[in-house]
């Protein structure tokens, strides 16, 4: 036994010292914060996800706080971070995760989130062909994808929309279907001109479901024209739920004027012009310029939820709201809602989301989510992100805590 | 069994030597430096108070000022990290030598292993267990190291300069601890099972040279190729973020153990293989 101490000895070390650091980083516990109601219904937060950093250590730790406790990222296991949480920027998108777990061999090889369109009767997914660009002989097709949801058949079709000239065509910005008529919006570019967002243009493809024809393109073109002073820049804002049915989109046409420095050219936004586009009709509208009114900025938001387009514009001391239905036109409803009305000094950031109003909002540095009926404002809850811990702690950990993103759980 | 420890022993004890140099390098290359390091903030920290200069010694990592031991790893980071390489290195050298020492030299050692009445396979898991050992042996020594360290930042430094600092801030604080010592368990099990599979693949194209000789080195080659690239593959191929990926990733990160389960199992069979029939006395 004499003659194998080192052995031992070292066996024992390896198991003391490894073992005993395991032990103590189970029982390391950072902080633990909780989004906690202070008024209304708890059930309107259970989506909400406040982000931030916890600074209390020698490094930041990114977490996240919720109704149910927070997380913290360097906390989670490998298999949370690299494996689940890949492709995030899919998953997290409105409604695919009910797909993925409803229709999983459907959704397959199916990387587009705003391909997908979803109804009573019909799964469908639209792809373009990747082209290569030197290869002027190729069509330009668009793969559709079509699952039966009441026999669970699949169906595959190609629209042809070019033969004989390279022509691109980004992701679908937008699916629906009239009828059997398929109406899939995208960017187009010739050859000459891509990447460039100025010179593409925007086209309702029209196919038809049953045979999978090109039936017409409509251009989707509000008629400015970008010169070297002013440019112009087109973005679509599709319903919050992309994948559902849908009678319109929005075009929005961001005005930018270009001003030349000996360091290159800076841009400045001066205004927003809104359009909204009818499937059914096949008409281009221009909308009310009382809804994007005010200098462009990241801080308004543009929605559509059925036939609703809202504005939503948020700043330090307030928020504002424009509501305008598509179908029946008029004046736009405008609501605003100040920081003191709900009990903060400001407003961090806003989102709307079915007919809710979520926000982020602090109070000294104490972050407050608050959720509201979009429609009239009411406050329907209240909340507070607090230590989930001894009160004598508190304070410390909280001084500790920022918070300054607001998203929601898919 | 009885003879699989005998053997370990065996392989322990004739590194002996240079496991304890190795952990004297570490010593002297951690408390040195940081020694003098401390010695001469606290001289000098000390020299500006009784001058009464105001002076400010707040950063974004350490906003209070004061020292703590955390300051002290994140302030000799090279000095913590060289004998740390210098030990890999070692380490990593006498994979190849665990096995080549056997056969060179005047008296062939692999010879009288080979003829001892045990099973051959005893010996190529005497030698893995004895590298892990080895790797495992420094890395509680660093642990150990770490506390002793402590203790001498809390005799070097008078109490009112000094603040403590969360052991997670101390390892965090030196860039090459946290891959070491990563914080979730499962985060080192996964690193060092990977470690634990490249030893294993390596062991058995040193087995492959040694049994076929000149060819024997362009199959040990070819073999380290094919487990590197059967590997890689499945994670270049398959597409873990792409978009439009046809496998989920949970069906991706199944495959991937997978591969690296069969990676082992074909390596250590294969090694116990050349060992009972190819590597004769």
């Amino acid at each position: 036994m004499k003659r194998y101490a080192l052995s031992i000895l070292l066996g024992l070390f390896i198991a003391a010292g490894i073992g005993g650091y395991y032990i103590y980083n189970a029982a390391d516990r950072l902080p633990a914060f909780r989004l906690t109601a202070l008024e209304g219904n708890a059930d309107e937060a259970a989506r909400i996800e406040l982000s931030g950093s916890y600074g209390g250590r020698m490094r930041s730790e990114f977490l996240t706080v919720g109704t149910d406790g927070s997380d913290y990222r360097s906390r989670q296991s490998l298999y949370t971070q690299f494996i689940s949480g890949s492709r995030e920027w899919f998953t997290r998108e409105p409604g695919i995760k009910e797909l993925t777990a409803e229709h999983r061999r459907f959704m397959r090889g199916k990387g587009s989130p705003s391909g997908f369109y979803r109804d009573k009767e019909w799964l469908i997914y639209v792809k373009p062909a990747n082209l290569n660009r030197n290869r002027p002989d190729e069509k330009e097709v668009i793969h559709i994808s079509l699952l039966n949801l009441a026999s669970g058949k699949t169906k595959q079709l190609q629209a042809t929309v070019r033969e004989g000239r390279s022509l691109l065509i980004s992701d679908p910005i937008d699916v629906q279907r009239i009828g059997t008529e398929l109406h899939i919006v995208g960017a187009q570019w010739s050859n000459s001109s891509f990447p460039d967002r100025q010179r593409s243009e925007y086209r309702d493809y029209v196919v038809d479901m049953t045979s999978g024809k090109l039936i017409r393109e409509i251009k989707l073109n509000p008629g400015f024209v970008s010169t070297k002073e002013t440019e112009y820049a087109i973005n679509f804002v599709t319903s919050d739920k992309n994948i559902d049915p849908d009678d319109y989109c929005i075009i929005v046409v961001n005005e930018n004027k270009v001003r030349a420095g000996k360091d290159g050219n800076s841009i400045e936004s001066v205004a927003t012009h809104l359009y909204s586009y009818s499937y059914k009709t096949g008409q281009l509208t221009a909308l009310p310029e009382s809804l994007s009114k005010g200098k462009p900025s990241y801080r308004v938001d543009y929605g559509l939820t059925g036939t609703q387009l809202h504005s939503l514009e948020y700043q330090p001391t307030y928020i504002r709201l424009m509501r305008y239905n598509l179908d029946t036109g008029g004046t736009p409803d405008e609501m605003t809602i100040t920081a003191k009305q709900l009990g903060a000094d400001k407003i961090q950031s806003a989102l709307l989301e079915d007919d809710r109003l979520y926000v982020l909002l602090h109070r000294s540095s104490t972050a407050i989510a608050a959720v509201l009926n979009a429609a009239d404002g009411t406050l329907l809850y209240k909340g507070e992100a607090v230590y989930d811990g001894p009160k004598a702690e508190a304070a410390a950990s909280l001084a500790d805590l920022s918070l300054l993103n607001l998203n929601l759980k898919p | 069994m009885n003879r699989y420890l005998k053997l370990v022993h065996m392989e322990i004890h004739r590194f002996r030597y240079v496991l304890a140099g190795l952990m004297a390098i570490t010593l002297l290359f951690q408390t040195v430096p940081m020694i003098i390091k401390l010695a001469e903030e606290v001289s000098v920290r000390k020299e500006a108070a009784l001058s009464g200069a105001a002076a400010e010694y707040s950063t974004p990592f350490f906003p209070s000022g004061k020292l703590s031991f955390a300051w002290t790893m994140f302030n000799t980071q090279f000095w913590f990290f060289l004998p740390i390489l210098i030990c890999i290195a070692v380490l990593a050298l006498y994979v190849f030598l665990i096995w080549y020492r056997d056969w060179i030299g005047r008296s062939t050692f692999i010879y009288r292993l080979l003829m001892l009445p045990t099973e051959r396979r005893n010996i190529y898991l005497a030698k893995l267990t004895a590298i892990l050992a080895f790797v495992f042996g420094l890395l509680a020594y660093q642990l150990l190291l770490l506390q002793v360290e402590t203790m001498i930042f809390n005799l070097i430094v008078p109490a009112d300069m000094r603040e403590a600092s969360p052991f997670a801030d101390v390892i965090s604080a030196n860039q090459a601890l946290p891959m070491l010592l990563p914080h979730n368990l499962d985060q080192f099990l996964f690193s060092y099972g990977l470690g634990v599979i490249a030893v294993l693949v390596v062991f058995t194209a040193i087995l492959l040279e040694r049994s076929y000789r000149l060819i024997g080195i362009f199959y040990a080659i070819l073999y380290l190729l094919a487990c590197v690239a059967a590997f890689i593959l499945p994670l270049e191929t398959l597409g873990i973020e792409a978009p439009g990926a046809y496998l989920y990733p949970e069906e991706i990160f199944a495959i991937e153990i997978a591969v690296c389960v069969l990676i082992a199992a074909v390596s250590v069979w294969l090694g116990f293989r050349l060992m009972a029939k190819k590597i004769t006395v």
